[in-house]
């Protein structure tokens, strides 16, 4: 997840959909692009927030331990 | 005869007496002078008071576990026992346990590596890395065991729980603990990439005693958090300890529950905001279309297209009317033409040759009449021209006329008198001027200035030039005042 993808990939970083949420949300209530637009925008909105909305709802309870076996077994492998 | 000892008899002696008589262990408090840590990591001090000092040696076995740097002028406490160097024969003191007197060995120490890597630059501010807005992963160093990592879990639990935790377990106390935490900090940076990225790491464990903290106060852990890529949150111990991790971590935790706080966002928070901000998105649109809507209604309130058969109408009018104009002029024209061709048939049924003759013979009558009355108006104009002029020769009176002949005569004659007096005036100037400068020519005026005039008697001529006259002739000067003097030149 804390690989960055192209902008238009949904397979972006709370972080980055956050980001592109806040400037559509800031172009639609100044109102200074035609309606059609909007409407575009309002849409990729929508899928911003339901991205974004997957992210945060996702519950990862279980801790990973890392031990240092691993790292010998990464070694070994590499 | 006295017993006679030899040199290391006495030292034995006095060593065997010492030990007798001497506790096994003694506390002391002292100075410090003349430290010297030797090569081998002996130490060697003198031990010293106001009155009294005392060599101090200090095993490398001893002395590798002191957490504090010795030095000249520092107040200890040194525990252990007092014996004789016996090559020396020299009394010493084999110190077991050296601490500060009045801070303990490990604040001491804890003061003196914070000084030394404060000044090396591992606290400074500009070093330290900020944390990640949305980490996705954190990496936890503690121990598995403790409640630090209870309190990390349930707190990112609540707060933001699709974050991915990464446990590396770790001794948080005891003699390995420094190296394994370092390790640890370093392995984990060595092997983001393998660990699917590392966001944040979270280095810490719970309260405990100043030695219990101590892993977390070497120099060890807080170069590796300093050279750390990933930003580090550093959590030991409750509020008021403070570490050297501390320092050192890009930022310090009060416990380690605070850390996860400050790891990581309220994903509810965040929930809440992202539905804020679709019903900013909802709004906006909604306004958006309201304004297109009343704008569209303002265009259809035109009336265009409420009465869209007005324009039309209108036309339709003005058709009319100009129909009507029409048929009105049509109709006025034919009328006039109608009369007029009346009034030309009129006059072309006058033009009959009787018609014609009494109108030429009224013409004539008319043209008499005019020429009698043109007659009369001549006559009188005649008559009123006579009466004028005799009107005007009634008004030339004779008398009048030789009056005003004497009065501009008598002003002629002062004219006359005036001028007559004027022109002498200036003719006797004229004289008067032209007598002045007929006197200046005079020659006697010349003679008046003392000049004379020489003439030839014989001939009477004026001698202007001496070679005319010879010797013997008879000159006569003629002087100013009428003096005449006869000369004869020689």
């Amino acid at each position: 997840m804390a690989k960055k993808e192209s902008e238009d990939s949904p397979k972006l970083t709370f972080e980055q959909a956050q980001a592109q949420l806040e400037k559509i949300v800031n172009d639609i209530e100044q109102g200074r692009i035609p309606l059609e637009q909007s409407i575009e925008k309002y849409e990729q909105g929508m899928k911003l927030i339901k991205h974004c909305r997957t992210i945060l709802e996702q519950a990862e309870k279980k801790i990973e331990t890392i031990s240092k076996e691993m790292q010998s077994d990464s070694e070994r492998s590499s | 005869m006295p017993n006679i000892f030899t040199v290391t008899g006495v030292v034995r002696l006095i060593k065997i007496t010492l030990n007798r008589n001497l506790p096994e262990k003694i506390t002391l408090t002292g100075e410090i002078s003349n430290y010297k840590q030797h090569s081998s990591g002996h130490l060697y001090l003198t031990l010293k008071d106001d009155n009294s000092q005392l060599a101090g040696v200090m095993w490398k076995s001893e002395a590798s576990r002191l957490k504090f740097r010795p030095a000249d002028g520092m107040a200890v406490l040194a525990s252990g026992r007092v014996d004789v160097y016996e090559p020396q024969g020299k009394v010493q003191f084999y110190i077991e346990k050296l601490e500060p007197a009045g801070v303990g060995a490990l604040e001491l120490a804890f003061r003196q590596l914070a000084e030394k890597l404060r000044k090396e630059g591992l606290f400074d501010e500009a070093h330290k890395k900020p944390l990640p807005k949305f980490p996705a992963t954190i990496a936890i160093v503690t121990s598995p065991t403790g409640a630090a990592i209870e309190d990390i879990t349930k707190t990112l639990n609540r707060r933001w729980p699709m974050v991915r935790k990464l446990l590396y377990p770790v001794n948080v106390q005891g003699e390995t603990a420094a190296k394994e935490i370092a390790y640890a900090i370093r392995d984990i940076n060595k092997r983001r990439r393998q660990l699917g990225g590392v966001d944040l790491m979270i280095v810490g464990r719970g309260g405990g005693s100043l030695e219990d903290l101590w892993p977390f106060n070497e120099e060890i852990v807080a170069r590796a958090i300093y050279d750390s890529e990933i930003p580090i949150i550093s959590a030991v111990g409750h509020e008021v300890d403070i570490t050297i991790s501390d320092l050192a971590a890009d930022v310090r935790a009060a416990t380690p529950t605070a850390a996860a706080e400050l790891a990581a966002p309220v994903a509810a928070e965040l929930l809440r905001a992202l539905e804020e901000n679709q019903q900013r998105m909802v709004q906006g649109v909604r306004r958006q279309c309201e304004w297109n809507a009343r704008n569209i209604n303002n265009l259809a309130q035109r009336a265009i297209f409420t009465r869209p058969l007005e324009g039309l109408n209108i036309r339709q009018q003005q058709l009319d009317e100009s129909i009507v104009r029409l048929k009105h002029d049509v109709s006025q024209k034919l009328h006039r033409a109608g009369e007029l061709l009346e009034r030309r048939s009129a006059i072309i049924r006058r033009i009959e040759p009787r018609a014609y003759l009494a109108l030429s013979g009224r013409r004539l009558s008319q043209g008499q009449h005019s020429l009698y009355l043109a007659y009369g108006r001549y006559l009188q104009q005649r008559k009123d021209q006579m009466t004028g002029f005799s009107g005007r020769m009634l008004g030339i009176n004779p008398i009048n006329d030789v009056r005003r002949q004497r009065n501009s005569l008598a002003h002629y004659t002062i004219r006359w008198h005036t001028a007559g007096r004027q022109y002498a005036g200036r003719l006797d100037q004229q004289l008067t001027g032209w007598q002045k400068r007929l006197a200046n020519l005079d020659p006697r005026g010349v003679l008046q200035r003392g000049y004379s005039i020489t003439r030839l008697k014989a001939t009477g001529r004026i001698i202007t030039d001496a070679d005319k006259i010879q010797a013997g002739d008879l000159i006569v000067s003629q002087l100013a005042h009428n003096a005449f003097i006869e000369s004869k030149v020689i």
